[in-house]
C-alpha cells in the first residue's frame, strides 16, 4: 500500500522507458518512423569502430579517475579527520565543487584550459614551461578530463571517523603511521569499497562534462567521446535512435558485469 | 611535545590550504572574470584577481537580455517539488520496505538496486516519447516527475 506511489513512478518513468528502449534496440528508428529489423543493430554495433573507441575512452577515463581520486580523497579525508582547527571551513571548501552543477564547472574549466588565455598555461609559462594544448589536442584531452574530474571529488562518505578515536590512540601513544593503518584504513574500508563501486558506475556513465568540453562527438577527434556521448550522438544528432538504444543496452550489460565483479571481489572478502 | 603537535597541525593545515586554494580557484576565477568588462570578448590575460577594467557590464547585459528571473523560478519550482514529493513518497515506501512483510518485498528491493545501474541516457529517449504521448511535453511537470522517480533511489 505505502509502496504504491513510489512503485507507480518507478514503473511509469523507469521500467517502462527501459523496456521501450529494449524494444527500440531491435528497430531502425528516427522516432517518427520505426521499423523492426531484428538483431541487425546488434550486428552493426559489434563492428562499429566509433563505439569501440568510445568504450575504450570510457574505460580509460573511469580507471584513471578512480586511480587518482581515491588516494587524493583518502589524503584529504585523513587530514580533515586529524586536524583540530578550521575543520569546518575546509570541509565547506572541499564540498563546494561537488554541489556545483557539472555544466557550470565545465564552462569555467573550459576557460581555465584555454591554450592562449587560460590560467593553467599562464601558470606554466610563469614557471618557464611551454603551455599545453589541453582540451584542444587529442594527446592531452583525456588528461584534462581526468584533472577536471579530480576536482569533482566526493568526500562526504569519508568523513565518518569520530575524532575521539584518534585522541584515544594518541593517549595510548600511537604515532601517525599507526593511527593511519590501525584506525583510518580499517574504518574507511567499507566506505572506500562503496566509493569504488558507485564511482565505477558513475564513471561509466560520464556524459555532461564530455558534452560541454567536446560536444556529443567528444572532440578533439573523438578522443574523449564516452559511450553515453555516443548514445546521445546516435540518437539526437544522427537520428539513429535504434543504434543508440542498442548501445545503451550494451552499456547497461557492461556496467552490470563490472559491478558484479566489483561486488564479488571487494565485498565478499570483507 | 606541545611544539611537535603544533608543528604537525600546522603542516596539515598548510597541505589542506594549498589543495583548498586549488579547489577554490575555479570559483575565484569565475567571480573575477564576471566583473571584467573585456571578458565578453576575450579572457583577461594574464589572469587578474580584481580586473583592471572592473565593471558590472556583464551583469547588466545578463539581466537585460535573458529572463533570468524565469530561469530561477523554474529551478526553484522543480527543486522544491522534487524534494517535497520525494520526502513524502520515499518515506512511505521506505517505511513499508523496512517494517512491513509482504510478498514481493524482496523483489521490489532487487528492482530498485538494479535500476541504480541504469544510465539516465538510456531511458531519456523513451521518456521523451512518453511525455509527448501523455501530453506532458514542454511542461514543468515533465521535469519534476521523472526526477522524482530517479532521486527516490538515492
Amino acid at each position: 500500500m505505502f509502496v504504491a506511489p513510489a512503485l507507480g513512478l518507478f514503473l511509469l518513468f523507469i521500467l517502462y522507458p527501459l523496456v521501450w528502449n529494449f524494444y527500440l534496440s531491435f528497430t531502425k528508428s528516427s522516432l517518427i518512423r520505426t521499423t523492426w529489423v531484428g538483431l541487425f543493430q546488434y550486428v552493426r554495433i559489434a563492428t562499429d569502430r566509433t563505439l569501440l573507441n568510445a568504450l575504450y575512452n570510457t574505460l580509460y577515463l573511469t580507471f584513471f579517475n578512480l586511480l587518482t581520486q581515491l588516494p587524493l580523497a583518502l589524503l584529504i579525508a585523513t587530514l580533515l579527520n586529524e586536524i583540530k582547527y578550521t575543520r569546518t571551513s575546509f570541509r565547506i571548501i572541499y564540498f563546494l565543487p561537488y554541489v556545483t552543477s557539472i555544466v557550470v564547472a565545465a564552462i569555467i574549466w573550459t576557460y581555465m584550459f584555454d591554450p592562449d588565455e587560460g590560467i593553467f598555461n599562464w601558470f606554466l609559462r610563469l614557471l618557464g614551461f611551454r603551455g599545453l594544448l589541453w582540451l584542444s589536442h587529442p594527446s592531452t584531452s583525456k588528461l584534462s578530463v581526468i584533472i577536471f574530474n579530480l576536482f569533482l571529488i566526493y568526500l562526504a562518505g569519508l568523513q565518518t571517523i569520530p575524532p575521539q578515536l584518534y585522541e584515544a590512540a594518541e593517549i595510548d601513544g600511537a604515532n601517525s603511521l599507526q593511527k593511519f593503518s590501525k584506525i583510518t584504513i580499517p574504518l574507511l574500508k567499507p566506505t572506500t569499497v562503496f566509493l569504488v563501486i558507485t564511482g565505477t558506475i558513475g564513471g561509466m556513465q560520464t556524459f555532461q562534462q564530455i558534452y560541454m568540453f567536446g560536444t556529443a562527438v567528444g572532440n578533439p577527434g573523438r578522443s574523449i567521446q564516452t559511450v553515453v556521448a555516443y548514445i546521445y550522438e546516435s540518437g539526437w544528432v544522427l537520428q539513429h535512435f535504434g543504434i543508440g538504444a542498442t548501445a545503451a543496452v550494451l552499456l547497461f550489460l557492461i556496467i552490470m558485469a563490472i559491478t558484479v565483479v566489483n561486488v564479488k571481489f571487494l565485498v565478499r572478502e570483507n | 611535545m606541545r611544539k611537535s603537535i603544533l608543528l604537525k597541525q600546522g603542516s596539515m593545515g598548510a597541505v589542506l590550504a594549498v589543495i583548498g586554494v586549488i579547489f577554490l580557484l575555479p570559483f575565484i576565477y569565475m567571480l573575477s572574470t564576471s566583473f571584467s568588462r573585456q571578458a565578453n570578448i576575450a579572457l583577461p590575460y594574464p589572469p587578474q584577481l580584481i580586473p583592471e577594467d572592473f565593471s558590472l557590464f556583464n551583469y547588466i547585459v545578463m539581466l537585460k537580455s535573458f529572463s533570468v528571473g524565469l530561469y530561477y523560478f523554474n529551478s526553484g519550482i522543480v527543486t522544491s517539488s522534487v524534494v517535497g514529493g520525494v520526502l513524502l513518497i520515499s518515506s512511505l515506501a521506505g517505511y513499508a520496505i523496512a517494517k512491513g512483510s509482504f510478498r514481493g518485498k524482496y523483489f521490489i528491493f532487487l528492482l530498485i538496486l538494479a535500476t541504480m545501474m541504469v544510465p539516465f541516457q538510456i531511458i531519456v529517449v523513451p521518456l521523451y516519447i512518453l511525455m509527448l504521448k501523455i501530453k506532458l511535453y514542454d511542461t514543468r511537470l515533465a521535469l519534476i516527475l521523472p526526477v522524482m522517480a530517479i532521486v527516490y533511489f538515492l
